[in-house]
């Protein structure tokens, strides 16, 4: 059966997906979750029903991963998905083998959680179909929504702007590329927790406060936070005073769609790696070298290098003809020699998410967890919603250090948190 | 909610301790309503592959250094690497990574015709090539019957069926090659298997439902 809105079996992966189902192994593979905490607990025959409505609105998650001779690529599943009972860790490994989704929805008490396969959507994608399915879920619970606001609606027919691939529109080969070298960065290291198990621990604070305490260093939350993760990161390696000190490096990854007017629902992020050597500095100072090299360096002519690296890479006709087999051999060796050594750690902000001001009454708040990193230990997350910042740390080592030092930077700039964990 | 002295957040009513820094904070535990699901992680091991890992390379190591303490040489130790490497790729691997049907009868097949040729090397040291001239062809010949039976079976739709048809032309296309490689008295066998394949896929195709290259433009899109 084909997908009756575009007349299509079938996708090519776009540039930035063609990574994940090379690098996974039989321990890993790129999944993340963004969840939504309800007031009430979650019904599943509702939960079920407003999936069922949402799934056709949102052609490019109605896939299976399939292998093809040069490359893999995206084939329509004919049957619904099925909702989930969480039962596992947060984005536990996903079998991505014959007809089976390359995401899952999941329910717990009152958390819906979609986790996907990075290969399908990045972060904007994912809150983008989440906002949907929990709207949905809150029509049939009896919400009488009238301004959608940014929310796409079920109802609607997907525009095939939402299924293009943005790294192909947009690649201007005549703006030049992004030089390859970069320095390897400092990463925790620590005993690793046995295969599978993710330990989450969620920092919960008002938005204002924090808000408020970036507004007094002069920067944004976003850069706030940023800085809070680079100068706990610089604290620690100070402090296990190795002989051979390396730079600390956070990498932020940047909503690509702002800057080019792309409204695809598909991969379209790129990212850029703060630098910050590893000397003494106080927290004012890491703050101001970090601010001054968020605003210098991603620019809309950053970006364009950015996709053009990527992308001509991927066009190159020696790599196109090459079997898939010797692609993926490549690409993880790759992934292993510079994939995840050149940052310290990746933060990844959704932003405020804004939704109808009826589905407030619903909503307690959304969280953001990203899955584990196939040899770098921590990453850092943040979700903003109704007045409630969430900062979430997943962790695959067993001690946490990060979060024990990040969260004890932001108490002493006065910011009430409130911790929990998965791990009792 | 309480406040962890040492570290100075708000710890959730759920838990006993700090989550960052281990320190009792609770009294009294009154689960709340937004926790995990609890996880029990003793299921996480997989034991049974890493037991049967070791014992494999522990039982080849075995056997060579046996054959080399008696022998000075490795001799009939090959025959166990050999055994053991077949029975891996083409009986144990596709187990572990859940192979469909058709992958399973495709490794069956490059395992019979690799057993076929080993074995011709271990008794006759291809003096007398048995495997070419008689074993191989019947194996292909056996094969591209499969291959038929899948095609018309129309098992998964169109896709298999293009495929089944790729693959018997691909081996049409290997038989003429090993028909002009080896020009020596059994090469008719070779020509019987080419000219089966080459009429499977005539007959086949003349089967073909609409859109004939759309499983195959999909699956070898550059």
């Amino acid at each position: 059966m084909k997908n009756a809105m575009f007349d299509k079996e079938w996708f090519k992966l776009d540039n930035a997906a063609k990574i994940y189902p090379a690098a996974r192994s039989s321990r890993w593979n790129a999944v993340f979750r963004m969840s939504c905490v309800l007031k009430e607990e979650v019904k599943p025959e509702i939960l079920q029903q407003a999936l069922d409505d949402v799934i056709d609105r949102f052609p490019t998650f109605r896939m299976a991963l399939k292998k093809g001779f040069f490359w893999y690529y995206f084939q329509f599943v004919d049957h619904k998905p099925q909702i989930q009972k969480e039962n596992d860790f947060p984005c536990a490994m996903m079998r991505l083998t014959g007809n089976d989704y390359v995401f899952r929805v999941l329910y717990h008490s009152h958390r819906i959680s979609v986790e996907v396969f990075h290969s399908i959507t990045d972060g904007t994608g994912n809150i983008t179909f989440l906002k949907t399915l929990i709207m949905r879920y809150c029509e049939l619970c009896g919400a009488q929504i009238e301004n959608f606001g940014d929310i796409l609606h079920y109802d609607d027919d997907p525009t095939p702007e939402e299924v293009e691939d943005s790294f192909s529109r947009f690649i201007d080969k005549s703006k030049g590329k992004l030089p390859r070298k970069e320095p390897s960065a400092y990463q925790i290291k620590g005993q690793r927790e046995i295969r599978g198990v993710l330990n989450v621990t969620q920092g919960r604070m008002p938005f204002e406060q924090l808000h408020g305490v970036a507004k007094s260093f002069g920067c944004t939350v976003n850069t706030y936070l940023t800085a809070v993760l680079a100068y706990a990161l610089l604290k620690r390696q100070l402090y296990e005073k190795k002989s051979k000190r390396k730079p600390v490096r956070v990498q932020v990854p940047i909503n690509l769609r702002k800057i080019f007017g792309s409204e695809t629902l598909r991969n379209f992020a790129g990212y850029y790696n703060t630098n910050l050597a590893p000397e003494e500095k106080t927290f004012e100072e890491v703050i101001k070298e970090l601010d001054s090299q968020l605003k210098e360096n991603i620019t809309q002519e950053y970006c364009q290098k950015f996709i053009n690296s990527n992308v001509s890479l991927e066009k190159n006709p020696i790599v196109k003809i090459a079997p898939r087999f010797l692609k993926t051999l490549i690409m993880n060796m790759s992934f292993y020699l510079v994939g995840e050594k050149l940052m310290s750690c990746t933060f990844s902000n959704i932003g405020n998410i804004v939704t109808p001001k009826e589905m407030y009454d619903y909503i307690d708040r959304f969280e953001f967890v990203l899955g584990p990193q196939k040899y770098m230990n921590n990453s850092m997350t943040c979700a903003s919603y109704n007045g409630v910042s969430v900062v979430t740390f997943s962790r695959t080592s067993k001690d946490p250090i990060l979060e024990r030092d990040f969260f004890k930077v932001l108490t002493e700039h006065g910011i009430e948190v409130s911790v929990n964990s998965n791990r009792r | 909610m309480k406040q962890c002295r040492k570290c100075g957040v708000y710890v959730d009513d759920d838990s006993a301790n700090c989550p960052l820094c281990g320190a009792f904070v609770h009294e009294e535990i009154t689960p709340t309503i937004y926790d995990y699901p609890a996880v029990d992680i003793t299921k996480k091991r997989k034991l049974f592959w890493k037991i049967s890992g070791f014992a494999t390379i522990f039982t080849i190591a075995l056997v060579i250094i046996i054959n080399l303490a008696v022998n000075k040489k490795v001799s009939w130790a090959s025959h166990v690497i050999f055994g053991f490497a077949l029975a891996w790729i083409c009986v144990s691997r596709p187990v572990i990574k859940r192979f469909c049907v058709r992958k399973y009868l495709t490794w069956g097949f490059i395992g019979v015709i690799a057993l076929l040729f080993y074995i011709n090397i271990w008794t006759s040291r291809l003096t007398n090539p048995w495997a070419f001239s008689l074993g191989m062809p019947i194996a292909i010949l056996t094969w591209q019957t499969v291959l038929e039976i899948l095609a018309l079976s129309h098992k998964g739709g169109r896709g298999d069926y293009q495929i089944s048809l790729t693959k018997i032309f691909a081996l049409s296309a290997i038989c003429i090659g090993v028909s002009f490689i080896w020009k020596n008295a059994y090469h008719w066998a070779w020509y019987i298997c080419t000219a089966r394949g080459f009429l499977d896929v005539l007959v086949l195709s003349f089967f073909a439902k609409d859109k004939y290259f759309s499983e195959l433009k999909k699956r070898l899109h550059i």
